[in-house]
Formats: structure tokens, C-alpha cells, sequence
């Protein structure tokens, strides 16, 4: 009896696998899409950029680009899809870029769509262009290198030991969906031929409203999250500079509610090494001067973190999430009332900062 | 009514049956729909259900001890031969109902998150003919196919203990008890489609050697459900905000696809394809108790109510062919186990209970 049933299944699996019922696609006979921009045309349509390296067997792979039109993201891909040799998959997507009209626009029907698709990881790198995500994609110099795997791993070491705060397509739709947090995307620009960050694009649900520069972006991620790793220049007079290379720093946050009006302290816990002074006088980095350094980063950091908060109460977005710091704490709360506050709410920031060690040298 | 012997198995496994029958399809996407009332204090809910159920379970235990059989000869006893058969068939029914629906809900996961054009009857029809295979071996290799698929469920467990520090956000959680006790228990409610399963002892208690006398493995067996389904909750709650939770269907499989490693990128399609065992060892179970239930009303032997109950099977899953007819039918059975196990057996417990007691003062 058993040996029936074994002599079915063996029998019901061979001819399923010859049935097609699956159809099965090579590795060879694929154009595997590593990154898409988007743009919107004059005319209120997408503009989707499609990079996908092609390979060949004699020669080192190439990188093409494909444009085409459409009013729906899957329309732009079926226009490329007309012009390849080989059906275009998505599993292998690492990046999205958005064009800054498109931003200003809006970004959720694109991003919806790539939620929805199951191929695509949750770990992609999303970034707004200043201009056009096409005009980027395209640049020759990245021809050979495959642009998209560069960008993504720019951003992805940038976020590790670098200014950059973390973002992907898992941060970003929690910041969308999150009562009291806003999203924020980095920013990269195309400046001759080369394509660089140029700071942090800040969202109101999924519009872009305002960016940060490159010099903001790091007081922005000592806001935001705990990190480790990455280095910023404090500059204390006209001709002294100190830069500390961060070892440890997490943000504290305490909420009081004082008659229905929330008031934010955030504490900055950092642990630093000193790493790079430079001044007139070459005195040594003893006890004493280290102490000096000291309170004068932390009112640094104090007076910068303070200005960039007024900069992000006066645009109304909240890429540090107090919004959903105060809902924690506080049984009442209401997202209308709250965004109305916003922008009158008193932040203070501490920074504590602790020089651990000056490196070899005193 | 005592079975022979040779066919039961040890105390112990009635931890394992308890846990394979328990974890379903549940766990990859419980979270939404409990998260629906209470909001993400739904993870108290978990355990206020997981508290409910082992009440059931006592009840249920109870009820099997004093009539020393399972739940058809409860019946017999109760209502004599014909209207008991009749009130028998309708638990059996709901037997093959929940294999039909956790079956249903696999291949669902597969044509989403793997394979869109594959059609429904292929893979049920794989999956049912191992189901056969493992039933025509007795209740013996049921039990032990519940071993290893709870061995999975271990590995499961581990899997929520997975929080990348750039993804999970404590503050989700708070302000806990924001919700009413109302909502809580509204919750606590549709968790019965994740939690049901351990049912099955209506069907397996004679199976147990000594079974009246290791309850308590049946109890530790829905300790460890409550705490994989609290756990489950509670770190799903981390990453994923309130109102993403709503669109997320499968959010445990979305959180992981959080995590890659250098040799394999998504790590959510082996979860998926293990969760075959997962599938086969549930669907065994309810059917070979849904079987074994015809067996004992038409007393005909095993394998004839076993095929029909595969045909049957394979028919319906055909029929539900799309997302919502499939949610439709999901709650009908999650509102069935509702009202048989939490309102119809106890009612029955206590009427039984009264009986026997009235049978021994004239006696």
C-alpha cells in the first residue's frame, strides 16, 4: 500500500515538473533591475530610469539605462520592457531614487507599489535627487562601475561610520505610517560629474518640504538615533578647529506636560575621542584643555542642535519623532492638537558629552 | 472505551500534539488582526486568551476523564446513539474545516509571497497525499511528525529574539493599558483563530497512556503556545507602527525580511518553505481526528471517511479562489471554534457532570 502511494507522488512530481506549471526563469536569461529613479515630466507623468547591468560572455558586464514614460510605476517598467532582450525582474532592486518635483509631489504611490511587490526587500535604499533622478542615473563616468550598487553602498556606509542618519525602505514607511514621526530620505546631488550627499530631504508624510545641508546632518543623526562611529568638526574661534570622532552617543528624551503643553529635553550622551585639533597656539591637549574643549563642543552642539530644532519647528516636519515621544508618555494625546503645538513646543537640548580619550598623544 | 495499547503514546507527547496542532499559519500574521481593538496592548490580550484556554483545557480534560473516551463517546453517552452521532459529525466537520482553512492559508503565503501562478490543486494535492501518508501510518506517526514540527517551532521562537536596533522603536508599546478592558478582551477574542488547535484532545485523549493522570502536559503545552504568541506579539509590535500594521497581512514574514546574510538575501522564502512541516503536521492532525471521528459514527473503517475528507478537501480549497472568500470562510471557522469549544463544551461538561451525579444518587 505505502509503496503505492510513494510510486504516485514520485510518479505526480515528475510529471508536474514537466508541466511548467511554474514557469521558471534562468539567471542568464534575466535582466535583473538593481535601481530605479523617478521622475515626474512636465506633463504630470513618471519618468522611470531603469539600471540593470547586462552580461556578456566575453566581455565585462555593462551597465544600461532605460527610460520611459508612464502614469504608473509598473507602466514605466512594461514601456522598458518593450526595448530588453530578456524579461526585467525586480528581486534584485537595492535602490530608488525620487526626483525632487516628483518629492514635492508626493512619493506614496511609489512606494505603495513597492511595498506591495513581495520580491522586493525592505532594506532598499531610497534617496531624493536635487534635480532629476534620470539626469543622475545616467552620468557616463558610472557606466562601468553599475551605479546602483555604488549609490546604495554609498549611502548604506554612510549611514555605518559616517554623518548620515539610517534610512531604508523599513525606516521610512515606519516614519511615514507612525503617528508623530515624519520621514526623511538622504539627499544627493549631481555636481559636474559626480554625485555626492548633499544633506538630509525632509518629509511631511510623503512630500518633500525642506532639505538640511551636509553640515547639519550629523547633530541631526546625534538627535535621532544611537549610533556609533563618525566624526564632526566643531569650529570654536576664527582659527580653532576641533573635530571628535564619535564612540558612543544615544539620545535621551523626557517629556513633561504642563497644563496640555509638552515640554521636550533631549539629553545627548556622547562619548568622544579627540581627534584632530588644530589652533595657533601648539600648546599640549592635557587635563585642563581637554576640560576647555569639552564645555566648548558641548555648548557647540547645544547651540546647533537648538537652531537646526527651530529650523525643523518653523518647516512643521519632525524627522526626530517627538510627536511619537509625547503619544508615549501621555494618555491624551491627540495628532491634530499636537501638530498644531509643534511648532511653539520648547525643546531644550544637554548635550553630555565625555572626552574619552585623546588619542596616542596627550 | 480504551484504545489498545499498542497504538498510544507516551504522557509526554501530549505537550508536542498540543503545540503542533496550536501553531499555524497564525504566527506569520496574527498580529494585525489582534491589533485590531486593542491596539498594541493586544500582546495582554494574548495572554488573557492563553489564560482562557487553559480553562477550556481543564474543562475539556475533565469532561474526556469522566466519560474515559473521547468526545463521540461523550456524546453517545449523553444523547444516545443517533442525535449524539449527529452532534459528533458537526465537531468532525469542524475538524476538516480547520485543515481545509490552515491548507487554504499556505497555499495563499506560496502564491503570494513565492509562486503567483501557482494553481491551488497542485500543492494541495502534494501536501495531502504526504497527509496520507502520514495518517495511514497511525496515530503513532501523527504524534511523532508533532515532534518535529514543534522542534521548527523552537526555532521560531528563537527567530523573534531578532531585533536589529535600527528597526524596533520601544516607544510603540507605551503608553501600555491605553485600552479599555473591554477592548482588550474584544481582542483577546480574535486571537481564537491563532490559539485553536489544542481542541484536538477530544479526538487524541484516549490515545494518551495514563492520560488522566498528565494533564499537565496538555497545560505546559498551551503555556508555550501563549508565551510563542505574546512574545510573537510583542516583538512584532517593535517594528511595525500602529497604522502599518493594519496594511501588513504577514507582517512577521515582513519583518524578516529585515535580515540578510552574505550567502543568502532573503531569508522569509526558507521560513516559508519550512513552514510545509508546520502545515503537514496541523493538517494530519485535524483530519486524522476528523477520520477518526466518522470512523467511530459509521463504523466503517479508517481510510474510507479518510479519502472522502481528502477529496472533499481538495474540492473546497479550489473553491476558494480568492483573498476574500477565503477571509470570509477564516472568520466562519474562527466564529465555529468560538462558539463550540468556549461555549458548546462547557455546556456540555456541566450537563454531564450533573448527569453522572444524579446516575450515582439513584444508583
Amino acid at each position: 500500500m505505502k509503496y503505492y502511494l510513494l510510486t504516485i507522488s514520485i510518479v505526480i512530481l515528475f510529471v508536474l515538473s514537466g508541466c511548467q506549471i511554474v514557469p521558471t526563469q534562468n539567471t542568464n536569461e534575466i535582466s535583473i533591475i538593481q535601481g530605479v529613479g523617478f521622475d515626474l515630466t512636465s506633463d504630470e507623468k513618471l519618468l522611470g530610469t531603469i539600471v540593470y547591468p547586462e552580461y556578456r560572455v566575453d566581455e565585462t558586464s555593462k551597465v544600461e539605462i532605460l527610460k520611459a514614460e508612464g502614469d504608473t510605476v509598473q507602466e514605466t517598467i512594461d514601456r522598458s520592457q518593450n526595448e530588453v532582450q530578456y524579461p526585467l525582474v525586480s528581486g534584485q532592486l537595492r535602490l530608488v531614487l525620487f526626483g525632487q518635483k516628483l518629492a514635492e509631489k508626493g512619493l506614496y504611490p511609489i512606494i505603495d507599489t513597492i511595498r506591495r511587490t513581495p520580491e522586493i526587500a525592505n532594506t532598499i535604499q531610497l534617496a531624493v535627487i536635487e534635480g532629476e533622478a534620470s539626469e543622475l542615473l545616467s552620468i557616463k563616468k558610472y557606466g562601468k562601475e553599475n551605479i546602483a550598487l555604488y549609490l546604495s553602498d554609498m549611502i548604506r556606509q554612510n549611514a555605518r561610520i559616517g554623518e548620515l542618519p539610517t534610512t531604508d525602505l523599513a525606516i521610512f514607511s515606519y516614519n511615514y505610517h507612525n503617528d508623530g514621526n515624519d520621514p526623511y530620505l538622504p539627499l544627493l546631488k549631481k555636481e559636474k560629474d559626480k554625485i555626492k550627499i548633499n544633506g538630509i530631504g525632509l518629509l511631511k508624510d510623503d512630500r518633500l518640504i525642506t532639505t538640511l545641508p551636509v553640515k547639519d546632518v550629523f547633530t541631526l543623526k546625534m538627535l535621532i538615533e544611537r549610533f556609533k562611529l563618525g566624526t564632526h568638526q566643531y569650529k570654536l574661534s576664527e582659527d580653532e578647529f576641533v573635530v571628535i570622532s564619535n564612540i558612543k552617543s544615544t539620545p535621551h528624551y523626557e517629556v513633561k506636560v504642563n497644563k496640555g503643553i509638552p515640554e521636550f529635553t533631549i539629553t545627548i550622551k556622547m562619548d568622544a575621542r579627540l581627534q584632530e585639533y588644530r589652533s595657533i597656539d601648539r600648546g599640549p591637549t592635557d587635563k585642563k584643555k581637554v576640560k576647555q574643549l569639552q564645555v566648548q563642543i558641548k555648548n557647540k552642539i547645544e547651540q546647533d542642535a537648538a537652531r537646526i530644532i527651530m529650523f525643523l519647528q518653523e518647516n512643521g516636519v519632525d524627522p526626530i519623532g517627538l510627536g511619537s515621544k509625547y503619544e508615549a508618555h501621555y494618555r491624551d494625546f491627540d495628532l491634530r492638537k499636537w501638530e498644531e503645538q509643534y511648532p511653539n513646543v520648547e525643546v531644550k537640548v544637554n548635550a553630555d558629552i565625555e572626552m574619552v580619550h585623546t588619542g596616542v598623544v596627550e | 472505551m480504551q484504545v489498545n495499547i499498542r497504538h498510544q503514546v507516551s504522557p509526554y507527547f501530549l505537550f508536542f500534539i498540543i503545540i503542533g496542532a496550536q501553531t499555524g499559519v497564525g504566527i506569520l500574521g496574527f498580529h494585525r488582526i489582534i491589533a485590531k481593538h486593542a491596539g498594541y496592548d493586544a500582546w495582554i490580550s494574548v495572554l488573557i486568551a492563553g489564560v482562557i484556554i487553559q480553562l477550556v483545557m481543564f474543562v475539556m480534560i475533565h469532561l474526556l476523564s469522566s466519560a474515559n473516551g473521547d468526545i463521540v463517546d461523550v456524546h453517545n453517552q449523553l444523547y444516545g446513539k443517533i442525535l449524539g452521532s449527529i452532534m459528533s459529525g458537526i465537531i468532525m466537520v469542524y475538524f476538516w474545516l480547520a485543515a481545509v482553512s490552515v491548507l487554504r492559508e499556505y497555499i495563499e503565503i506560496i502564491q503570494v509571497w513565492l509562486f503567483p501562478t501557482l494553481p491551488t490543486w497542485v500543492m494541495a494535492v502534494l501536501i495531502l497525499l504526504l497527509c496520507y501518508y502520514i495518517i495511514s501510518g497511525g496515530f503513532r506517526v501523527v504524534a511523532g511528525i508533532c515532534f518535529v514540527a514543534v522542534l521548527y517551532t523552537f526555532l521560531l521562537f528563537f527567530n523573534h529574539f531578532n531585533l536589529p536596533r535600527n528597526y524596533i522603536h520601544l516607544d510603540n508599546l507605551l503608553p501600555i493599558l491605553d485600552h479599555s478592558f473591554a477592548d482588550l478582551l474584544r481582542s483577546a477574542k480574535e486571537t481564537s483563530y491563532s490559539m485553536a488547535g489544542f481542541e484536538i484532545i477530544l479526538m487524541v485523549f484516549p490515545f494518551i497512556k495514563n492520560a488522566k493522570t498528565s494533564r499537565k502536559f496538555a497545560h505546559l503545552g498551551l503555556a508555550y503556545t501563549t508565551l510563542f504568541y505574546t512574545v510573537g506579539a510583542f516583538t512584532t509590535f517593535l517594528f511595525i507602527s500602529e497604522k502599518q500594521i493594519q496594511s501588513n497581512i504577514w507582517a512577521r514574514i515582513n519583518i524578516n525580511t529585515l535580515t540578510t546574510f552574505s550567502f543568502i538575501q532573503r531569508i522569509e522564502y526558507i521560513l516559508i518553505s519550512l513552514y510545509l512541516i508546520k502545515i503537514v503536521t496541523i493538517i494530519s492532525l485535524m483530519l486524522w481526528a476528523s477520520s477518526r471521528g466518522f470512523k467511530k459514527i459509521f463504523n466503517k473503517k479508517q481510510k474510507a471517511p479518510l479519502l472522502v475528507l481528502m477529496v472533499l478537501t481538495l474540492v473546497l480549497c479550489q473553491l476558494l479562489d480568492n483573498r476574500y472568500i477565503l477571509h470570509s470562510f477564516l472568520n466562519t471557522v474562527s466564529s465555529i471554534s468560538l462558539g463550540l469549544f468556549y461555549l458548546y463544551i462547557p455546556l456540555v461538561w456541566l450537563v454531564f457532570i450533573m448527569v453522572k451525579k444524579k446516575k450515582r444518587v439513584t444508583r
